[in-house]
């Protein structure tokens, strides 16, 4: 972990010096809670029955014992729109892979692919149970075709409707994407190229960073990354895996903990992610001790993700 | 849930007379469907496979359709045949496909053998989404290339003459939404016609939802509500079409209006799905995002919905659940938006069945004589169903003059105007004998016209037009210079007599069925089916007499239509104008050309039949039968009536209750008409999730699928604690039914009058004279001038106009004024009196005769009533009366059986789970539907049994909490004998209607 800066900013201004806050750390407990809706059903007979949401969203609270008021002005200008009526981007160090849940997760949390997508001839996804030795599921690629064409690739589906071309960046704040994969099928060997594509608020690609290929083994699971720092004009880093060569009709790849951490290196171990959403002011506490009316004392920042 | 997908074919193998073992398919992977399709050129042969396959098609032991879901160990299989010898080909082929859920379970299976070049697949209907329909094809002999059923991909057409020869043919339809999948023809080129079988099979994509939501714990996907704004379909997730990123708190009700009077009805909904949904604002990808006051604002320019309609946009609503399979969805919603109101802080979405709001406006069906053209119920229902935009069977396209579904009428929708023929209607359905015979048809009813001999009173039910024209609709020609193109279109019943064996014999029947446009200057366009010489029978023809009669151009098609009791599409085409000199035939999709051409100038320069022409007869049962002129009729530029895709919007079982007549005398809402009929058979009336309207009389639950139990609901695993009850407030044991008994009459009589004193000024006048008595045919349309100095006419429409308001002046005659019925309706004729004179004239006389007279065949009503008592139940809690008024009975033997149907509902005691205002709370399953047997499981209450059906269903969302709230009635045990039910099953008439997809 190299920088462990809180970033808070409107949606490019993380890519305009100046106009990023980077939002002091508490002295307590910074509060990440993410909550999953749940509902507990009292059978007739007794007992109770849960039905749960598939979705969730963090409410960060962020306490203080004091600020000055040129800092606290700052939180205001978000709380009380003078920075727009967002939703804004919030960028938390403790949270260490940047992807969602079922991106991160391989499937694993619906079973689905909608995280998802797929391009080239023949080229088919699916979610696995093959494999479960880090986690019920892995996204099965199955290459239906010797010749998948040079853009065969696998792409993410990002869910959330602001932030719809990636993860928002930081100028100058290098960020690392990794994914591990194993051989199966006919031909377990085929070559990937792990890629960060660089876009605009748009979704325009301004450039695109390719990592080292990687090789499918057909016992082990390999891992790929490729690390970049976003060019200028970047607000979103999107990925994407690329087919290189080697694949052969009916040539499987099982792929596993898809990551987007912060620094120029992939973590050592793989943290599940639940994903960067935009978030809005739920509160912001403000007092001030007598005869101090320029420092604020116990404000508490509460931010709260719009996962829409 | 993903579609499934077609991976690819093995290659064919063959062998004469040997086991063939075909090649698996590439890229198979674990949990493919794989099938086997192999054939034996000998129909005494049997097929043998290796074990593990499991046969999912049989087409007569010699042809076979194997599945297996792949594990990526078994080989090619062999399949070996016995019962045949050297000569007899033997053939196979593997085919894969893949899709979470896919099973070898199949669906249905409908085949047909059958002599002939091309091979015919008849048509299935799937009952699950994500479906894989084969068609599968076999001839005995061989060809150079078969194509696919239109609407079909092929996966081969494997043929050999390895032995003495045959070809296998295959093709799929991968289903997204589960519906029909038409009937079709495998077109064969090459070889000969021979013996072929044509099979169609739908194979399951088995659901795991039902298995995952029984299981505790349910992980909940987000609530999907979809709309569309702009009508130009759903632009996607996380744009403006998508509510359901907005939604919070939702809820949708289903009821089952049972069709029991107010006071005694379980259930308080009127079968109208409705919908409702708070909706927050919106953040949108391109701006800030907007409060929910802000988005749903009216006045908001820069709301993406700004100057949207908000009670017109479609609206669905699905819920979802993670499955093994992933995510899987199930509809509960299906209809248009009511309204979007600003509520506080959130926005209050509204939905409502948007098929109810088409059954809002009023119909007034035509006047329909039920002794000639028949007249059941089911007539009126689809009528008003058609009136509204909602279909039973395929609507009228664009150029049709004349639609006739036969859904217990030959009357027409197209022309639908009330008809003023004398001496007899166009439609001569057994001579005004009221004995027209109805059949079950491809969509819904069929008439079921057979050539009677005449020892069973000749020529009836066959439909002729006697000596009246077959009435057409307004359109463009279709038989002149100005329009000599047309298109005549029916389902008709391979019926399995032919010319010679035809009971009684045929007589000098020339044609099964026939559209004649004789003009009068000789000229004819002539089109049918062939009868009388056996070279030719059965088969479709279209023959053209021109150069004003002198000169005549036939032809005949090749395939005629099989004696195989199945249903078959006709369609006769012809197109000569401008540079098309072309005509069409078609069977079944096979369809053969024409290009002869012809002198088009001895046709009339525009539309002049001769006297009684058109004409249409039929001597099979029909159905569907629909003329169409214009562009429309030219089948090389738009489809065939078979091709165009249809979804059914209503969902019927025949009804039965038979009236006399039709005779509406005003308009009335459909829905409202509709459900007079429900409630006149207690038969279950309402919008289903998709928005289908159901109409499922009591044949409905005597069905196999009905007696299916569809859920548990236990306050062990998934219910609240179950209230049950009865209610005896609700027992009635007496009951009687008020109707009016309807009688119909051949004569003609007065049906309307009018005199007055009014004087009527020259020139034009028209007024509307309500009928005294209902009519459902009138004696002409022009009125005979009478100077009321004879007899006073009884059976003729008169009017008696006079000088002087007293009667006293001068009578008129016809060259001084002009009286026409310009048209009319059961309750009313409109009235036009051209006055020539240039002075006042009065409808009056001064002999006491009212002054005009309406003749017409009179619908006649008498005030009645039927009644029944269960005398036990009486004796011991005394008479409890329901006294009953049904407007939509005529007949005496209707009001009989609903006063007995109530009776056995009423009588006794019924244990109900939740009442009209409350009921059993469920954890949310978004499959339960009203009508569904269910087992309730309750150890305090004592209820452990799966005689209960769900009577309305309740779903209510937020979040996680998902619940839903059923009322549940008790289906009745015991056999009563002598009242005819088992539970809510029907033992009795239509108990025994054949399910027209499964044969059941």
């Amino acid at each position: 972990m190299t920088d462990t800066s809180i970033y808070l900013g409107r949606l490019g201004s993380l890519t305009t010096p100046g106009s990023l806050l980077v939002v002091p750390h508490p002295r307590e407990v910074l509060q990440s809670t993410r909550a999953r809706l749940l509902d507990v059903f009292e059978l007739g007979a007794g007992g109770a029955r849960v039905d749960q949401m598939v979705g969730g969203a963090r409410t960060y609270t962020l306490p203080y014992n004091g600020l000055t008021m040129a800092t606290f002005a700052r939180l205001q200008a978000y709380a009380d729109g003078h920075e727009g009526p967002g939703p804004f981007v919030f960028l938390d160090p403790g949270q260490r892979n940047m992807l969602p849940v079922d991106m991160s997760a391989a499937t694993s949390n619906t079973n689905g692919t909608d995280a998802f997508a797929v391009t080239g001839t023949g080229c088919v996804i699916g979610s696995s149970s093959l494999i479960t030795d880090a986690g019920p599921r892995t996204l099965r690629w199955t290459f239906n075709s010797a010749a998948p064409g040079s853009g065969a690739a696998l792409t993410p589906v990002w869910p959330s409707s602001t932030f719809a071309y990636g993860i928002p960046v930081v100028l100058g704040r290098p960020i690392c994407f990794s994914a591990y994969v194993r051989g199966g099928g006919i031909d377990q060997i085929v070559t990937y190229t792990p890629q960060i594509v660089w876009r605009t608020a748009d979704g325009t690609v301004v450039s695109t960073t390719s990592g080292s290929t990687l090789t499918s083994d057909n016992v082990d699971f390999v891992r790929g990354f490729v690390t970049g720092t976003p060019p200028a004009t970047a607000v979103f880093a999107d990925w994407k895996i690329a087919y290189t060569s080697g694949a052969s009709s009916g040539a499987i790849g099982f792929w596993r903990r898809f990551m987007v951490n912060e620094g120029s290196t992939p973590d050592t171990s793989w943290v599940p992610g639940t994903g960067v959403w935009p978030v809005k002011v739920l509160n912001l506490e403000e007092g001030w001790l007598g005869r101090f009316p320029d420092f604020r004392s116990g404000p508490q920042f509460v931010l709260q993700e719009d996962t829409s | 849930m993903s579609d499934p997908l077609f991976i690819g074919m093995g290659s064919e193998a063959h062998a004469d007379y040997a086991a063939v073992s075909p090649n698996l398919p590439n890229n198979m992977a674990t949990g493919d469907l794989v099938v086997l399709f192999a054939g034996c050129r000998n129909l005494a042969a049997t097929l043998a496979v290796t074990a593990g396959w499991e046969v999912i098609a049989d087409l007569g032991g010699h042809v076979k359709a194997y599945g297996r879901i792949y594990d990526s160990l078994f080989t090619a299989p062999t399949v070996t045949p016995s019962g045949g010898a050297a000569g007899d080909t033997m053939s196979a082929q593997c085919a894969a496909f893949r899709g979470p859920g896919l099973t070898v379970d199949v669906l249905r299976t409908r085949a047909r053998t059958d002599t002939a070049s091309h091979i015919f697949c008849p048509p299935v209907t799937t009952s699950g989404n994500g479906a894989v329909v084969l068609y599968l094809g076999w001839r005995q002999d061989d060809w150079s290339s078969a194509a696919a059923v239109a609407g079909s991909t092929l996966i081969d057409d494997p043929f050999s003459s390895l032995g003495s020869d045959q070809g296998l043919v295959w093709s799929y339809v991968l289903q997204t939404q589960w519906g029909s999948a038409p009937g079709g023809s495998f077109l064969v080129t090459g070889g000969s016609a021979a013996l072929t079988v044509g099979a169609t099979v739908a194979i399951a994509h088995a659901s795991v939802f039902a298995a995952t939501v029984g299981m505790s714990g349910p992980l909940w996907m987000p609530t999907r509500i979809r709309t569309d704004w702009a009508f130009d379909g759903y632009d996607g997730d996380r744009t403006f079409d998508d509510l359901g990123r907005q939604a919070g708190g939702w809820s949708v009700t289903h009821h089952l209006d049972d069709g029991l009077p107010d006071e005694v009805s379980f259930v308080a909904g009127l079968g109208v799905a409705v919908l409702a949904a708070d909706l927050g604002g919106a953040p949108e990808i391109s701006g800030p995002g907007l409060s929910a006051r802000a988005y749903w604002s009216p006045l908001r320019t820069d709301s993406p919905v700004y100057g949207y309609d908000r009670d017109i946009a479609n609206l669905t609503l699905d819920v979802g659940l993670v499955t093994s399979l992933g995510p899987e969805y199930v509809r509960v919603f299906t209809g248009q938006m009511a309204d979007v109101a600003l509520q506080g802080s959130t926005a209050a979405l509204s939905g409502i069945s948007a098929n109810r709001l088409k059954l809002s406006g009023l119909v007034q069906p035509p006047a329909v004589a039920g002794r000639y053209e028949g007249a059941r119920a089911d007539w009126v229902i689809s009528y008003a169903l058609a009136a509204s935009g909602v279909y039973l069977s395929p609507p009228a396209q664009p150029g049709c003059r004349f639609w006739a579904p036969m859904h217990g009428s030959v009357h027409p929708f197209i022309p639908s105007n009330n008809r003023d023929a004398v001496g007899g209607m166009f439609y001569n359905l057994g001579i005004g004998n009221d004995n027209s015979q109805w059949t079950t048809g491809p969509f819904h009813l069929a008439a079921d016209f057979t050539w009677q001999p005449a020892a069973d009173g000749g020529n009836r039910d066959y439909v002729q037009n006697g000596t009246h024209p077959m009435p057409l609709g307004d359109g463009e020609d279709l038989a002149s210079q100005a329009g000599l193109r047309g298109k005549l279109e029916m389902w008709i019943f391979g019926y399995p007599y032919d010319f010679n064996s035809f009971p009684s014999a045929s007589g000098g029947v020339v044609t099964w069925t026939r559209f004649q446009q004789n003009n009068a200057n000789g000229t004819a366009v002539d089109m049918g089916l062939r009868a009388l010489t056996t070279s030719n029978d059965r088969k479709p023809y279209i023959n053209l007499t021109y150069n004003s009669g002198g000169s005549f151009i036939s032809f005949t098609g090749t395939t005629g239509i099989p004696k195989d009791s199945q249903w078959h599409f006709l369609g006769l085409a012809y197109d000569f104008t401008g540079s098309n000199h072309k005509r069409w035939i078609n069977v079944d999709g096979v369809v053969e050309t024409d290009n002869t051409s012809i002198s088009t100038s001895g046709f009339p320069a525009t539309e002049a039949y001769a006297s009684s022409y058109p004409r249409f007869s039929c001597r099979w049962p029909v159905a569907e039968v629909q003329v169409t002129a214009g562009a429309y009729a030219n089948p090389d530029n738009f489809p065939w009536l078979r091709d165009i895709p249809f979804t059914p919007g209503a969902r019927m079982t025949p009804s039965l209750i038979n009236l006399v007549n039709v005779a509406e005398t005003e308009p009335r809402e459909a829905w409202e008409l509709i459900g007079s009929f429900a409630q006149a058979e207690l038969a279950m009336f309402r919008a289903d999730e998709a928005d289908v309207i159901n109409y499922l009389g009591p044949a409905w639950w005597v069905k196999p699928a009905q007696q299916t139990v569809t859920g548990q609901i236990d306050t062990a695993r998934n219910a609240k604690p179950v209230p049950a009850e009865q209610d005896p407030t609700k027992i009635r044991n007496a009951i009687r039914v008020s109707y009016d008994l309807a009688q119909s009459s051949t004569l003609h009589t007065i049906v309307g009058t009018y005199s007055s004193e009014l004087g009527f000024s020259p020139g034009l006048t028209t007024f509307v004279l309500p009928l005294s008595t209902p009519a459902v045919e009138l004696r002409g349309l022009t009125v005979a001038l009478n100077d009321a100095t004879g007899i006073q006419p009884t059976n003729t429409t008169y009017a008696t106009l006079n000088t002087l308001a007293d009667g006293t002046g001068t009578a008129v005659d016809a060259t001084q004024a002009v009286v026409s019925i310009m048209s009319w309706h059961p309750g009313a004729a409109t009235i036009q009196l051209d006055n020539r004179t240039g002075a006042f004239l009065y409808f009056a006389n001064d002999v006491g005769w009212p002054a005009l007279g309406i003749a017409g065949k009179p619908h006649y009503t008498l005030s009645t009533f039927a009644e029944d008592t269960d005398e036990a139940s009486a004796a011991v809690r005394g008479a409890r009366s329901l006294p009953v008024t049904v407007g939509a009975v005529q007949r005496e033997v209707d009001a009989r059986r609903l006063a007995r149907d109530l009776k056995s509902t009423l009588s006794r005691p019924v244990v109900v789970i939740g009442n009209s205002s409350t009921g059993i709370e469920v954890d949310g399953d978004p499959r339960r539907q009203p009508g569904q047997l269910v087992g309730i499981s309750d150890a305090e209450t004592g209820i452990d049994d799966e005689l209960w059906r769900l009577q309305t269903v309740a779903h209510e969302g937020e979040g996680a909490k998902y619940r839903t709230t059923v009322t549940v009635r008790r289906t009745l045990p015991i056999l009563v004998i002598g009242q005819g039910r088992i539970g809510r099953t029907l033992i009795g008439p239509n108990s025994t209607v054949t399910d027209p997809e499964s044969g059941i």
